[in-house]
């Protein structure tokens, strides 16, 4: 939600899991519920393979970026880079230990590739890098090649 | 960045560039580092001056136009020392500086534009 002044407010903790607690519990509403193993409580599509399968004690920080990874997915559109989609995947894997280690890991990456910067999740080619490098720098590329291509001319038309 | 920065950069960039292709002329070769570093300090020069010109005057068609004509007096200059290769120092120097004029009024900070007072 957006608030009076443009702030985003963030709604809805009822599925929150207090990280660090001795036993699993949720907070909804303002009590303290307790989460019974194999109690599935989340939106189908954004709940990560641990959650969906009840097992409420192995859901982490790492759930959340399976569901960040799932809301990102659904965000992008067809235009989207090869290096999102590949945060994306890396999000959203079967197993927790595959995923991103946190959210941060996950953030730092999307602003690099945001940015036009290599990404952990999406290795590349010398090739492909050469060219992410040169869409980085397209106006000295742009340049150079005005130059060169003029030089060209020159060359052809004078011989020197 | 402001014009002038864009221009000193520029030119500085294509005069070194500019000066490289001297390699392609076999007679030349030889005096290669001397070349580049006259270039270099041509393409400064003439970086400095098309933006400044391009902060003053504010118009992309006459910085162009004197950005090519700073160029190619720059370039004449250094071929007159030589006496010779006047061909192909003059128009690849006029070039350098046509291209240094695009870029100062297109990528350079208008004086007096918001993100210029940051």
């Amino acid at each position: 939600m957006v608030g009076g002044f443009g702030e985003v407010l963030v709604l809805d903790w009822g599925l929150a899991k207090i990280a660090g607690e001795p036993s699993a519990s949720t907070v909804a509403g303002s009590a303290r519920v307790g989460t019974g193993e194999g109690a599935v409580l989340g939106t189908p599509g954004f709940m990560s393979p641990e959650q969906q399968a009840g097992n409420s004690a192995a859901a982490d920080a790492r759930a959340d970026v399976y569901s960040l990874g799932a809301l990102l997915e659904r965000l992008l559109g067809p235009e989207a880079t090869p290096a999102l989609r590949a945060i994306c995947r890396l999000a959203m894997a079967e197993r927790p230990e595959n995923r991103y280690p946190g959210v941060l890991a996950m953030s730092s990456d999307v602003t690099r590739a945001l940015e036009g910067g290599a990404v952990s999740a999406f290795p590349e080619s010398a090739l492909r890098r050469l060219l992410r490098l040169a869409r980085r720098h397209r106006i000295a590329v742009g340049i150079v090649a005005a130059y060169l291509a003029g030089r060209g001319l020159i060359f052809l038309f004078t011989g020197r | 960045m402001n014009r002038i920065a864009v221009g000193v950069l520029v030119g500085g960039a294509l005069g070194i560039l500019d000066g490289l292709t001297a390699w392609f002329t076999p007679e030349a070769r030889a005096g290669l580092l001397g070349i580049v570093i006259g270039s270099t300090v041509k393409g400064l020069i003439a970086g400095a001056i098309i933006g400044l010109f391009a902060r003053k005057v504010n118009h992309a068609g006459w910085t162009i136009a004197f950005g090519t004509f700073v160029g190619a007096l720059l370039a004449f200059f250094i071929a007159q020392m030589q006496g010779k290769y006047y061909l192909e120092i003059i128009l690849p120097g006029s070039l350098v500086g046509l291209l240094t004029g695009y870029a100062s009024m297109r990528y350079g900070r208008a004086p007096g534009s918001a993100a210029a007072l940051r």
